[in-house]
């Protein structure tokens, strides 16, 4: 089974060599794999009838208490976001 | 007075008429969750102030209310204090409703049993050793014991209606978008609904009034007129048509839910129904859609808790092993399993195998759905395999995953259903589902009230008087 599949979510997650994790994950791969022997036409856009692809209008709209977003963060410096290092 | 058995108008009507306040009937239903609540774990917060009517809601812990945690029963976000309403809430606040508490739920929504907290299980009251189901388990646990009036959950695969036929009440999944999603924290974004479980259908309609139609907050949400409640009731279907499951498809229930299935549409057909067997093919293959779909959705929409800008963070030498160590010890077992087959079916070379077909199932299903409805007004189907299973019973997570044969297919297609109770099988309650074409709730509810009239279900729970 392939354990590093290139997506961002699979490379932020430490996967434990557990045995047990993997022959779960294969049996639900190969479950889901049912699925491909459909023949379905390509039709991949789906809404539930009265709704489309609904888009706001571009514009900014300011939420008025910046400062109580700002303090669910876990640590902050003159309002900015305080990460350790990157490199 | 017994609360419990009455329902939200009755309670309104009292107080209009001065023969009871606001006060008496919130601590009704406090000293209810009180001699409940500590066997069966459905709150994660509580809250302890009356506002407004009294009238007490318990709210899924994965919506938002300002000034409250709202931890999806996760570690990740277990000091989270959500600085905005959900529109949900903010309608229901406006409307008088006082706040219980924010209720249990397997974490981030996935499940079907609420083990999956970071809180513990919920039990379900008519038996502690069984679950009360999931997700929103809470929810409909505090319901059916009469802790709360009503709740609210969220459905993405079943997760309002499973809890509710486990619990003996009333679940409600309206149609994609007709509530705000606004404040409901995104699991799978296109199949997410916010619904609602009560002890009846009338509470359920008028919740749904109150909380359904259109808010700027959310581009999802439906521009569709949502009925006015004082006239759902005021005429009932004499002569409708319906259609449910040939046997091949009810063969995924247990024998037992099949026969009392049987005199479900036999009920139906007395009260003026014309139904009709039909078969259902495409059923068969929307547990593997859902989960494509689902977990493809979610393992995007949970890139976001990553330590920066809220929740737990873990400390490190440098960003990328903060993020590992935070996702890693953050997130419980089943949320790890759904991220990574959710980035296995978006990767590279897989991904028009697995979500490009779940996607066009969609579109496949939606069609067959339509067709169904243009012959028949309602869909009967059950809503749960069996009645409630054990605490600890399902290990295997592909087991848990079929709990929601009979509920998923409605949240891929964006369809509308309720589950009402319909009785006991050996002593823990049964419901099944109402499904109608999109928007098409008025209906909906009054074939439900028609038939909840003529069960007259007895919710034992709530019998006795404080």
């Amino acid at each position: 089974m392939n354990r590093r599949p290139a997506s961002e979510s699979f490379k932020l997650l430490r996967i434990e060599e557990d045995e047990e994790l993997a022959s779960q994950l294969g049996r639900i791969f190969s479950w889901v794999g049912k699925l491909q022997s459909l023949e379905l036409n390509q039709e991949y856009a789906f809404y539930p009838p009265g709704l489309s692809l609904l888009a706001r209008e571009d514009r900014v709209i300011l939420f008025k208490e910046r400062e109580s977003l700002l303090s669910l963060a876990p640590e902050i410096k003159d309002g900015f976001f305080v990460v350790p290092r990157v490199l | 007075m017994n609360f419990s058995l009455m329902t939200i108008e009755e309670i309104l009507k009292l107080q209009e008429e001065g023969k009871v306040t606001p006060q008496q009937v919130w601590e009704f239903f406090l000293k209810k969750r009180e001699e409940w609540e500590p066997r069966i774990n459905s709150f994660i917060t509580t809250v302890n102030r009356m506002e407004g009517n009294g009238i007490p809601a318990g709210i899924k812990d994965n919506i938002t209310v300002k000034g409250l945690p709202t931890t999806c029963a996760s570690r990740i976000l277990q000091n989270y204090i959500a600085p905005y309403s959900a529109t949900a809430w903010e309608r229901l606040s406006s409307a008088g409703f006082s706040l219980s508490g924010k209720t249990n739920l397997d974490e981030f929504a996935m499940g079907s049993s609420t083990e999956n907290s970071h809180y513990g299980p919920t039990r379900n009251p008519w038996d502690l050793d069984r679950t009360a189901g999931g997700s929103s388990g809470g929810s409909a646990a505090a319901v059916a014991a009469g802790a709360v009036k009503f709740a609210l959950g969220s459905d993405t695969g079943g997760s309002v209606r499973q809890p509710a036929s486990f619990c003996g009440v009333v679940g409600l999944k309206p149609t994609y978008g007709r509530i705000s999603r606004f404040g409901l924290v995104a699991f799978a974004s296109s199949l997410d609904q916010i619904g609602i479980l009560t002890t009846n259908v009338k509470d359920s309609a008028l919740i749904f009034s109150i909380i359904a139609g259109h808010d700027p907050k959310d581009s999802t949400s439906s521009r569709a007129p949502v009925p006015d409640y004082s006239e759902i009731f005021a005429e009932l279907p004499e002569n409708f048509t319906f259609v449910f499951p040939d046997d091949e498809l009810l063969e995924r229930a247990e024998p037992e839910v099949r026969k009392e299935f049987s005199l479900f549409v036999k009920l139906a057909e007395k009260l003026g129904g014309r139904g009709k067997q039909v078969k259902m093919p495409l059923l068969d293959y929307a547990m593997e859609a859902y989960y494509i779909v689902a977990n493809a959705e979610a393992s995007s929409n949970l890139a976001r808790y990553d330590g920066v800008r809220y929740g737990l963070r873990e400390r490190a030498k440098d960003l990328l092993e903060m993020y590992i160590k935070t996702r890693t010890t953050g997130f419980g077992p089943e949320v790890k399993r759904r991220i990574l087959t959710g980035g296995f079916v978006l990767s590279r070379g897989y991904y028009e195998g697995y979500y490009g077909k779940a996607v066009s199932f969609r579109k496949a299903l939606a069609s067959f759905m339509e067709e169904l409805f243009s012959s028949a007004e309602f869909l009967l189907i059950p809503t749960t395999p069996h009645t409630a299973f054990k605490l600890g019973e399902k290990q295997e997570p592909l087991e848990m995953y079929l709990e929601d044969f009979f509920t998923v297919f409605v949240n891929l297609a964006g369809l509308p259903a309720i589950s009402i109770p319909w009785g006991l099988i050996n002593g823990l309650p049964i419901g099944f589902q109402i499904v109608s074409k999109w928007y098409n709730e008025l209906g909906m509810f009054r074939l439900a009230y028609l038939m909840e009239k003529e069960i007259s279900f007895k919710n034992k729970l709530i019998q006795k008087e404080v």
